[in-house]
């Protein structure tokens, strides 16, 4: 259980950083193109957020998936199986 | 429940394929904005220098500058590249600019317009980007302009190229570096500063 834990924290962040800094990349160079010049505005702010929808998404993801999982495992053994591993 | 975990997982790489397609998006236009700075490579024959050394030699840049008759939409196009290359500089700042498309039109190698000067295929990323269409000159843009055309104002040095963002080194390496004001840096050619 502890080593999910730690391999879904793993994944929800290496999963929010890269999306964030690919959305990031992008904001930042349209924001560049549509005001000409170097600046502190909008995209700013989009970063977080980005990060946070990012992490939400994956972390809905993978609580699904282990839900989903731990019904598999119920299940199998309701009907007498061995049933998989619990995480 | 399968139902709920399908639609989550569609949504986790739905949301990762479109920040790679909009990271693959700011790559390619910032390529495309590092070729815009870039004028092509024209390769010449030593005859053809031989025909160059016995030209006339260019006047000083200051003479022609003030001289120029500029007849409304040049002042228009002038005004507003200023506007979209210089929006955040200084009166100065834009008078560069504009001073760099002007001695452009009278250096050899560029258009003998600045029309021609400013429509020229990848040098002024403002119309590759589509910014130079969506932009109004303001008042400054107009005040610059005047500073060049009444006041005689030129402290460009001759500067035929400027960059506003240092991530490419071509400028760098291929041009002769001649000064800094405010955000953007001016150069000329090599040649014509020795």
């Amino acid at each position: 259980m502890r080593k999910w834990q730690i391999f879904k924290s793993v994944i929800a962040i290496a999963y929010s950083l890269a999306v964030t800094f690919m959305a990031g990349k992008w904001a930042f160079d349209y924001a560049y193109m549509e005001r000409g010049y170097e600046a502190i505005g909008g995209e700013y702010l989009f970063v977080p957020m980005a990060a946070w929808v990012a992490y939400k998404v994956i972390s809905i993801f993978l609580d699904t998936l282990e839900e989903e999982i731990y019904a598999t495992d119920t299940r199998r053994k309701k009907r007498g199986g061995r049933g998989i591993p619990r995480l | 429940m399968q139902g709920k975990l399908l639609i989550s997982a569609t949504g986790t790489v739905s949301l990762f394929a479109l920040s790679i397609v909009a990271f693959a998006q700011s790559l390619s236009s910032v390529s495309s904005r590092m070729e815009i700075m870039q004028p092509e490579t024209v390769s010449v024959s030593p005859g053809a220098v031989e025909i160059l050394d016995t030209s006339e030699p260019e006047a000083p840049y200051v003479e022609n500058i003030g001289s120029m008759d500029l007849d409304t939409e040049e002042s228009y196009l002038l005004a507003k590249i200023a506007m979209a290359e210089a929006e955040d500089q200084d009166t100065e700042g834009k008078a560069l600019v504009i001073l760099v498309v002007l001695n452009r039109v009278r250096a050899k190698g560029f258009p003998d317009t600045v029309k021609e000067v400013l429509y020229e295929e990848k040098q002024f990323s403002p119309m590759a980007n589509g910014r130079f269409d969506q932009v109004e000159p303001d008042e400054d843009c107009w005040r610059a302009l005047e500073m060049v055309q009444t006041g005689n104002w030129d402290e460009s040095k001759g500067a035929l190229y400027f960059e506003s963002r240092s991530e490419s080194t071509w400028h760098e390496y291929n041009l002769q570096f001649l000064f800094q004001h405010g955000k953007h840096l001016f150069y000329t050619e090599k040649e014509m500063a020795e």
